[in-house]
């Protein structure tokens, strides 16, 4: 990263447009990929984090991410949507490794003790316990109803957003959403959601 | 047309979100004011909280993201040396909109197969045209047989064959 580009703020990052990006990118590639890094790399880990439940994974995944645009050539199109191909990106890397670690989970059930509960792990990414139990919640949801949840919800995402993130139409957002909180009242009480 | 509760259950998170169209809006309004089902259900989904939690581990800290710029730039250095290329292998598009790219001995292996395909069908089609002329053939020389024998022949021309006069000897001579 260069060393101007190092005393710039994500705040002031996260103002330019994706328009903006990917004109500076036509005079500067290497520049506009930084500002790119710089826009989206707190978001990302974030988003990352409410999936992995571990920091260090999180990071990992963000660093991939990054790497992946690099190499995608067709980044600074003008049609391409570079935020919602970013968080697809970070969720699959994300529920791949939550996969493997389930999977590597079921070959070591047999080693008792178990190291952690859900709750645990949630709590150690997150401080507040109140609210960590929606996210353990959200945790034992299906994929589907988790990933419209974070984007919604946590990453604060717009509905055409996340349209364009799990590429499905609007309508379908809003009725999966909304089958994803009635099924979140079920798994969640009202009393620990409020 | 009014609103059915399968339609108004689909647009519950919508309506919460402020996301409804206004014509939609108002359908979802209706609905609710003569059903105390889809009533209920939106109050208990109103009164759920997503507060996000805060991170134990705050990427904004001075120095959390050192590792990844380095991890970049190395990176870079390498696009730009061009040892790697192309889009990344996941999630690039549609399946045809993607470049094909193979190992170097991958590639080979399909070269070979393609040149040992090619040379087999072509000795194959060598062999058919072959057979197939001397088919022809046979078929030739069998018409041509087969025609001889329903042409009847010509009976050879019959000679006349002389009359000769036997006259009877009578007494000596």
């Amino acid at each position: 990263m260069s060393a101007t580009l190092k005393l710039l703020a994500p705040e002031a990052a996260s103002r330019w447009t994706e328009d903006e990006l990917k004109a500076l990118h036509a005079e500067n590639p290497r520049l506009a990929m930084d500002m790119v890094v710089r826009k989206f790399r707190d978001r990302l880990f974030v988003h990352a984090s409410y999936i992995t439940k571990d920091a260090q994974e999180a990071h990992d995944v963000v660093q991939e991410v990054f790497i992946r645009a690099m190499r995608e050539q067709r980044f600074f199109e003008p049609a391409f949507q570079q935020k919602a191909w970013l968080f697809r990106v970070t969720s699959n890397l994300c529920f791949n490794l939550v996969r493997d670690r389930r999977r590597r989970g079921a070959i070591l059930e047999a080693s008792p003790p178990r190291e952690q509960t859900q709750a645990d792990q949630v709590d150690r990414v997150f401080e507040g316990q109140q609210r960590a139990e929606v996210l353990a919640a959200i945790d034992q949801m299906s994929e589907d109803h988790r990933e419209i949840l974070l984007l919604r919800y946590y990453d604060d995402l717009s509905y055409a957003e996340i349209a364009e993130v799990l590429q499905v139409a609007l309508g379908t957002v809003m009725s999966r959403l909304s089958r994803a909180r009635r099924r979140l009242a079920e798994v969640l009480p009202a009393a620990a959601a409020s | 047309m009014p609103m059915t509760c399968q339609e108004a259950a689909d647009r519950m998170a919508g309506w919460l979100d402020g996301e409804l169209s206004p014509g939609e809006a108002e359908l979802f309004a209706r609905h609710l004011d003569r059903c105390p089902g889809c009533s209920a259900t939106l109050r208990l989904l109103e009164g759920q909280r997503f507060a996000a939690p805060r991170l134990r581990v705050d990427p904004a800290v001075p120095g959390f993201w050192d590792g990844m710029d380095r991890a970049l730039d190395r990176e870079w250095a390498r696009l730009e040396a061009g040892a790697v290329a192309g889009p990344s292998a996941a999630l690039a598009g549609p399946w045809w909109r993607r470049e094909l790219r193979l190992p170097a001995s991958a590639a080979l292996a399909l070269a070979v197969a393609f040149v040992l395909t090619a040379g087999l069908s072509l000795w194959q089609a060598q062999a058919l045209a072959r057979q197939g002329q001397e088919l022809a053939q046979v078929e030739a020389r069998l018409d041509r047989e087969l025609r001889l024998a329903a042409t009847p022949r010509a009976s050879p021309p019959v000679e006349p064959v002389g009359l000769v006069a036997h006259t009877p000897f009578r007494g000596s001579l």
